[in-house]
């Protein structure tokens, strides 16, 4: 049986469809709606959805054999798992953004609102810039329309948020998409089950 | 009780049986203190896992450290070793590390195993068969990942010089992150052979055979050659000591190419979501300790890893209780614990019983009566 940590919402339903078509399909999971677990005893599969944040915990941890989790989330907690494909879904971009009129003067401390405070550190340590951050949780967009940043670091998919706040974005630092991890034990025991589903999934993503 | 040794824990039989495979085979228990030198760590601060350290002044005023790890100590009190010889030592110790998860001090039970001196194919052989034992000790289903650190960076050689840009490559390859490796490839123009022998070396093999001929085909300079050469010396050993299912070769097994320099070893079980038991090869540490060109390889088991496997539920001690209050006659329970030791009985004796018990005797002395039940 392999257990699949699924992100809760538009790409977890996404990657459960991909899931079905390569042959892991299961009943439970488009029937109920209260249930947890969801298991398919024919495809010898469970999933369960989680926050999309916490995918990589649960794979790390052992709970799930193979999840979907985002590079965002996997180069913020930097888990000690393995990636083993890139879905190429559920594309967005890292980037910095803040007021289209920003003007960055090195020397002052350079305030940074974000979700994403390793990402953002490791940005701005590879540039030497001398940087202060406030570390948000949501609504991030704010923070330099309040002054309470100068800029932010976040993930942006089509900027719209951004525009309508007379904000943009600043510099693209790298491109995300949703990746099939592997818990590293797991994989030692259950090769032959996690490269099976890596190969069909990979069949699937190019026959879509 | 009858003088068998039920009443030892999981964990406490398991390091038993390990002291007693580690002696078996010629190992002597190293055995150190608590604290050393801080100064002897901040020296060799490369050589440890993790920068955190928890120090304190002794009475002395001298700046001290609880160790983070044995085998600088064990490496620095080796004794002088002849030519051609060396010293197998095994341990027990706590070690005091920063742990990831809780950002605090975690207090870590390790069993190891280091041998110093000249380490050849045979003796690499056994210290990974060890290796394989250990983990077979805690659980039939086990698996060690060998790798070998020359053939990997060997392969770096052929890829850059640039230390950041090797590091990068070096993290990918342990996640077996081919999509990634390959768009680094491109971004910073790598050689596309050496690109395509490191996606090849991710993907998993049908075999330990069919692995090691596949990085054999694909070794690209002598360095790598000369690994590939001395893994299948050492693979075919173990074959020969019938390991071989127990073994994975996978070269995508990665470790830090500051310490170690030859084999490497990562150790599964069944039901442990991470690895428990990592070792290998580390001569540098040898030369930098003034120890000349002596060899030196070991591994540790973590026991940290292991607390949910080999704990056990609590299971009652005594087979049978002795309920006394303020009115029970001191030497009838006197009597009845003497018998009962006689006996080989294991007793506890209570002014009440407690609770989620079963299975058991119980003796209730009420003044010089003594009322017998079972539970």
């Amino acid at each position: 049986m392999i257990n699949v940590a699924l992100p809760k919402g538009r790409l977890g339903n996404k990657v459960f469809d991909i899931f079905a078509k390569a042959g892991y399909d299961c009943q439970e999971m488009r029937e109920s709606s209260r249930q947890l677990i969801f298991t398919s005893e024919k495809n010898n599969i469970s999933y369960f959805l989680v926050k999309p944040s916490d995918v990589s915990i649960y794979v790390e941890h052992g709970a799930a054999d193979i999840g979907i989790a985002g590079k965002d989330i996997l180069l913020e907690y930097e888990p000690d798992v393995y990636e083993l494909l890139d879905l190429n879904i559920g594309k967005c971009k890292m980037c910095v953004a803040g007021k289209t009129d920003f003007k960055d003067n090195p020397d002052v401390t350079l305030r940074v609102a974000t979700k994403f405070v390793n990402i953002a550190n490791t940005y701005y340590k590879n540039l030497n810039r001398e940087i202060e951050i406030i570390k948000l949780n949501g609504s991030i967009e704010l923070a330099p329309i309040l002054n309470l940043s100068d800029v932010i670091v976040d993930i942006v998919e089509t900027g719209t948020t951004l525009k309508e706040n007379n904000l943009g974005v600043l510099t693209e630092i790298l491109p995300i998409s949703a990746r099939l991890i592997a818990n590293k034990a797991s994989y030692k025991f259950k090769t032959d089950e996690i490269n099976t589903i890596v190969e069909r999934f990979r069949e699937e993503l190019q026959n879509d | 009780m009858n003088n068998n040794y039920d009443f030892l824990y999981n964990d406490e039989i398991v390091v038993l049986k390990l002291r007693s495979l580690y002696e078996s085979c010629g190992f002597k228990k190293f055995r150190m203190g608590k604290f050393e030198s801080y100064d002897f760590y901040a020296k060799n601060r490369d050589f440890l896992l993790g920068n955190r350290i928890i120090t304190f002044s002794d009475l002395n005023g001298k700046l001290m450290a609880l160790k983070p790890d044995v085998t600088l100590s064990i490496v620095k009190n080796a004794d002088e070793i002849k030519s051609g010889g060396r010293e197998k030592l095994y341990y027990t110790e706590n070690v005091y590390r920063e742990s990831k998860d809780i950002r605090e001090f975690k207090e870590i039970f390790q069993v190891g195993l280091e041998v110093i001196g000249e380490i050849d194919t045979f003796e690499t052989a056994e210290i990974i068969s060890l290796a394989v034992k250990s983990l077979l000790l805690l659980d039939e289903n086990a698996i060690l990942d060998i790798s070998h650190m020359g053939y990997i960076e060997g392969l770096l050689d052929c890829f850059t010089n640039d230390e950041d840009l090797r590091g990068e490559i070096l993290d990918l390859i342990s996640k077996k992150n081919s999509h990634d490796l390959l768009r680094l490839g491109e971004k910073h123009s790598l050689p596309k052979k050496a690109v395509s022998v490191a996606v090849e070396m991710m993907s998993a093999k049908m075999s330990n055979d069919d692995a090691i001929n596949a990085v054999e085909e694909m070794a690209l300079n002598a360095k790598m050659q000369d690994a590939v050469t001395e893994l299948k010396s050492i693979y075919s050993i173990l074959t020969k000591m019938h390991l071989e299912k127990y073994i994975r070769v996978d070269l995508s097994v990665t470790g830090d190419p500051g310490y170690y320099n030859g084999i490497l070893m990562h150790g599964y079980v069944h039901g442990v979501s991470r690895d428990v038991l990592s070792g290998g090869r580390y001569d540098m540490l040898m030369s930098k300790m003034g120890k000349g060109n002596a060899h030196a390889m070991g591994f540790a088991i973590y026991f940290d890893a292991l607390d949910r496997k080999l704990h056990v539920k609590e299971k009652n001690n005594a087979e049978c209780y002795i309920i006394y209050d303020n009115n029970s006659d001191i030497d009838v329970i006197t009597e009845l614990t003497e018998k009962l030791r006689e006996k080989g009985v294991a007793y506890s004796v209570l002014n009440c019983l407690p609770d989620n018990i079963s299975g058991v005797r119980v003796y209730t002395v009420s003044g010089k009566e003594i009322k017998e039940s079972e539970i």
